[in-house]
């Protein structure tokens, strides 16, 4: 490869100046003529017949309601998987804080005030919040009774799964013979491992406004994926896709939470209904009863030989998705995917369910069903490790996959680069021992127990999606990226820019990467699955490069020489052989344009999962893998059970960093989310209410939080299919946080091992007490 | 306010009163602090640390850098959140808050004034001026201890000592955040009287009558069972903290 000027080094986010000066338009900031402000009516009860709403004193004051009488025009249910959630309750409500009807008014007071004089009368009904519950005889039904229809179901028949109406979705998977493998190996560790739901916490809540001309629907959202939400809201109201246009201003934050359509169904209705635009900006209260992580039960049971070789695994997964679907199916799938780690596994056999339950609906979430399962397969490993008396980075080692194996049995080979994450993680944490002979007061004098742990993760992209990309290249030379893919503040606009100017010889200053706008940006899946800088990011490449084509097309003509003998050299187009025969770009567009406006636009479309086939379709690109370890030092307060991390280091696999900074600080986040995620984070549920549903009750990690020691590593095993050998690095790292501090706990507590996040210091004292070690079968 | 549980019509800031912003030692070596005096202040006050470090130390590890540069002593007590620091300790020591409407002031013991969640004995003409702070002579001393899951304590405790030749004469122990009030637990504070400030046993028996005496309230910080075990180790790492700071200032 030639080169690179600005591949690969840090240039500071585009938009960052923007921002830091508050100048940045999220959807709040915006204020269209007329507009008007939504209130939400919501449900104070987990599950409830609805018996009598009554709006007369609501609609009195003069504002619109909406309830769901008025979409009897439409099938007024949405979901990305399955369309089960209503725009507004019809009969029922299914978990607190469910939209039952919505309001707009001239002012966000009075759509408040309005809201507040609708009366409802709910009957109440039996409700279930907790997912193996959910799934046992005589459950409350959060849908409907009887048997879930098979196509419910993937990878197997139906009877492979519980006989539940609460089950969602199912998906089975099977290689070799997990039974006879777990028969067949010399012993089995068996252990349940379970992570609760939690909040995305984005800085910028949920936030949309809707606008309707004659049949046409224009949506300004904080949405993470434009086009999707698009197709979502056409299929709501029947209308062409051409005749819903999504707007993205600048986002504050999304991990997930705001990847499908939320609010923007309410928003687009009341709209409707009211005749004029209507904006709602959710109260962090109300983001709260809009979406979560889904909490997870997972039972494991791996069959190794002493010699520490893994030989087979049964899982059962039970992934609560709330009371609507949302990515539910989708999720249970990936975990089940995902189950066996970065670990050669001869045999395996997965059972994984989204479960209804009465709470708030779970989604996607940065890692989407890994950091889940993460926590069981990597806790189990130290389990085995002990039990055998084998180091576990050693026994990690013999069991992980290398290169030229595939993810999956009969799968494509690919380069597995999850162990030098392994080593350079295992090589910055300390062991015990050390830690203890180390001169740290604090520890000898408080007699504190310390411990060490790793863990690794393996992430797969979502497949088959869809990137397309426009390049424009101005008579100036400046250049224009159009793409709907959404900077949800991770710098995506900055990498892009970066792999366009790298191409074009541009700085990038002087490219601009629109915000999304359906109506003049091409279709993207959306900003999920670490997916932005492999995907868009290959599909700028291919579109600058044919504008790098054509521009070396005019030049030859004008310098009379063949294309072919041609190069760009930063900012001019030189002959290969004899460098000082160049014209600079400006020249070239300007000749090309006699002097006119013009420019060179080229569009590519990029394909992530099996080619479809077509010959002209060789943008095809294999879903890539990510790779990612994590290693932890913690010192446990033996008396109150309270955990503190002195250390923690992770390693991501990035195939190329584009910008080595933008990299760093998506591991940071993710090391500092999952720090909150093993040792505090947890929305509570009591009597089938959220308890803890606000940012006063909510633990969520802070600067205080933040381990003393705490470094980023990046990995660079080069892609052979992304745009300059780079891979995604948004989710992979946060995946093994948690399981590397569990593992470093479990190892200061002697072995002793809990076996549920968070790690509260409750749950750290009571294992201190009760040494309940490894269960083996 | 955010809730809509309280809808004022009016808010008066009264940090624009100079006298609330006191901070004086009183002849006979107690310590009168302002309502408006903010956290920080205290923290970095020479005159609070004189009088005694724990209080500085509790001071300098309220909530985080923001609430301690803007909030007050007075509103904190005020506010009777009972997640929070001050009232344990003040109480320990022996403090009272003056409360005073536009005729006179009204002096109550902290333990007195706040009742419940969010409750205080108040009445709504008055306003709290100051907390006072009786003297800690030498052989006496003060310590606090905590244990904080989230921002805000999940159990507080504090006792204060008084000595004779090196044997605790009396003792005060208060117990806060497990419950909705701070609470005074007598018991425990009689077990430690009469025993010498070396005796780990003796401590360890009052630890054992603190886990049994306090009641705690169960919520997300933890069970019942839990909070016990806290209070029975915070009681022993805050009677050896105070023991150990009389001997060091009798050597």
């Amino acid at each position: 490869m030639d080169a690179l000027h600005i591949v690969g080094t840090n240039v500071p986010r585009l938009d960052g100046l923007e921002k830091v000066k508050g100048g940045a338009a999220y959807v709040g900031d915006i204020a269209l003529p007329g507009q008007w402000h939504a209130a939400v009516v919501r449900s104070p009860l987990p599950h409830a017949r609805l018996v009598r709403l009554d709006t007369a004193a609501a609609e009195a004051t003069g504002a619109t309601v909406l309830t769901i009488g008025d979409l009897a025009d439409i099938h007024p249910y949405f979901g990305s998987s399955i369309r089960d959630q209503p725009v507004v309750a019809a009969d029922r409500v299914r978990f607190e804080g469910e939209p039952v009807a919505a309001v707009a008014a001239r002012t966000p007071e009075a759509a408040a005030a309005a809201a507040e004089l609708i009366d409802v009368e709910y009957e109440p009904l039996p409700h279930v919040t907790d997912p193996v519950e959910a799934i046992a005889d005589g459950a409350p039904c959060v849908h409907n009774a009887g048997a879930p229809a098979p196509s419910r179901f993937a990878g197997g028949s139906p009877d492979l799964f519980p006989a539940s109406p609460n089950i969602c979705a199912g998906f089975f998977v099977r290689h070799g013979d997990g039974a006879l493998g777990l028969a067949a190996a010399d012993e089995v560790i068996e252990g349940t491992y379970a992570t609760p739901a939690i909040q995305h916490a984005h800085l910028e809540p949920h936030s949309a406004i809707a606008s309707w001309e004659q049949d046409r629907l224009t949506i300004w959202s904080s949405t993470q994926g434009p086009s999707v939400v698009r197709g979502q809201l056409a299929d709501l109201f029947g209308l062409p896709h051409s005749r819903v246009r999504v707007r993205v201003p600048v986002v504050g934050g999304g991990f997930g939470g705001k990847s499908f359509a939320t609010i923007e169904p309410l928003v687009a209705a009341l709209a409707r209904k009211t005749g004029r635009p209507v904006q709602l900006v959710l109260t962090r209260e109300e983001v709260f009863q809009t979406l979560t992580r889904h909490a997870a039960v997972v039972r494991m049971a791996t069959g190794f030989n002493r010699d520490g070789t893994l030989v087979a695994r049964q899982v059962e997964i039970l992934y609560d998705t709330g009371a609507y679907a949302d990515s539910g199916p989708r999720t249970c799938r990936k975990g089940a995917r995902l189950s066996s780690g970065p670990y050669r596994l001869p045999h395996q056999e997965v059972r994984s369910m989204a479960i209804y339950t009465n709470k708030v609906p779970a989604g996607a979430f940065r890692g989407f069903g890994l950091p889940q399962i993460c926590w069981a397969y990597e806790s189990q490993m130290d389990e085995i490790a002990l039990h055998l008396d084998i180091d576990p980075v050693e026994l990690r080692e013999r069991n992980l996959l290398v290169d030229g194996e595939s993810p999956a049995p009969g799968g494509r080979p690919i380069s597995f680069s999850v162990g030098r994450c392994l080593d350079a993680v295992a090589e910055a944490v300390e062991r015990p021992a050390s830690i203890e002979a180390s001169d740290d007061p604090r520890i000898r004098s408080a007699r504190l127990l310390v411990g060490s742990g790793v863990a690794c993760a393996m992430k797969s992209m979502t497949s088959p999606t869809t990137s397309i990309a426009t390049v424009s290249m101005n008579a100036d030379a400046s250049v224009q990226v159009l793409t709907s893919s959404v900077d949800i503040g991770q710098g995506s606009r900055t990498v892009l820019a970066q792999i366009a100017g790298e191409v074009l010889g541009r700085p990038p200053s002087e490219i601009h990467v629109s915000l999304p706008d359906t109506d003049v940006t091409p279709f993207d899946q959306g900003t999920i699955s670490s997916r932005i800088t492999y995907a868009v990011g290959k599909a700028v490449l291919l579109a600058a490069s044919k504008v790098r084509k054509s521009l070396l097309e005019f030049a030859a003509i004008q310098l009379e020489i063949s294309p072919l003998d041609l190069e760009l050299a930063g900012d001019a187009v030189r002959v290969r052989d004899s460098p000082t025969i160049r014209r600079s770009t400006v020249e070239v567009l300007r000749s090309a344009f006699d002097g006119r406006g013009g420019a060179i636009t080229e569009t590519s479309r990029v394909r992530v999962g099996p080619p479809e086939g077509r010959p002209e379709d060789d943008n095809a690109m294999p879903p890539a893998y990510m790779f990612a370890a994590a290693g932890a030092e913690v010192a446990v307060d033996p008396e109150t059970g309270a955990v503190a991390i002195r250390r923690l280091v992770v390693a991501s696999d990035v195939g190329r960093a584009i910008n080595p900074r933008l990299c760093h600080m998506q591991n940071e986040g993710s090391m500092l989310m999952g720090v909150g995620s093993a040792l505090f984070e947890e929305l509570a549920y009591d009597g089938g209410q959220l308890v803890n549903g606000s940012f006063l009750a909510y633990p969520l990690p802070s600067i205080r939080d933040q381990p003393a020691s705490f470094q980023s590593l990046l990995v660079e095993d080069p892609h052979p299919n992304g745009p300059f050998e780079a891979r995604g690095i948004g989710e992979a790292a946060i995946a093994p946080v948690a399981a590397a501090i569990g593992n470093a706990v479990a190892d200061a507590l002697g072995g002793r091992r809990v076996r549920t996040i968070p790690l509260t210091p409750e749950r750290v004292a009571a294992a201190i007490a009760d040494a309940p070690i490894t269960e083996t079968v | 306010m955010k809730m809509g549980l309280a809808e004022p019509r009016y808010l008066i800031d009264l940090k624009a009163i100079p006298d609330l912003g006191r901070l004086d030692i009183a002849s006979d070596g107690g310590i009168r602090i302002g309502a408006t005096v903010t956290h920080a202040a205290i923290a970095a006050s020479e005159a609070v640390r004189n009088y005694a470090a724990s209080l500085a130390e509790m001071a300098a590890g309220i909530g985080n850098i923001r609430v301690r540069s803007v909030g007050t002593l007075g509103g904190n007590l005020a506010f009777a959140e009972p997640h929070s620091d001050p009232a344990t300790l003040l109480a320990a020591a022996g403090g009272a808050v003056e409360l005073s409407d536009d005729s006179m002031v009204r002096r109550l013991p902290i333990e007195d004034f706040v009742i419940g969640e969010f409750q205080t004995n108040r009445r709504q003409e008055e306003v709290l001026v100051a907390v006072t702070l009786p003297p800690l002579p030498k052989g006496a001393a003060l310590a606090y201890q905590r244990v904080r899951n989230f921002e805000r304590p999940a159990a507080t405790l504090a006792v204060r000592l008084d000595s004779d030749h090196g044997r605790i004469v009396n003792s005060r122990v208060v117990v806060g955040s497990i419950g909705v009030t701070v609470s005074l637990l007598v018991r425990t504070a009689d077990a430690l009287i009469g025993a010498s400030l070396d005796d780990g046993d003796a401590i360890r028996r009052a630890a054992g009558e603190a886990a049994s005496e306090c009641s705690p309230d169960v919520d997300l910080n933890g069970s019942e069972e839990y909070k016990r075990h806290l209070v029975f180790t915070l009681l022993q790492r805050a009677a050896l903290a105070a023991a150990s700071s009389i001997r060091t200032s009798a050597a």
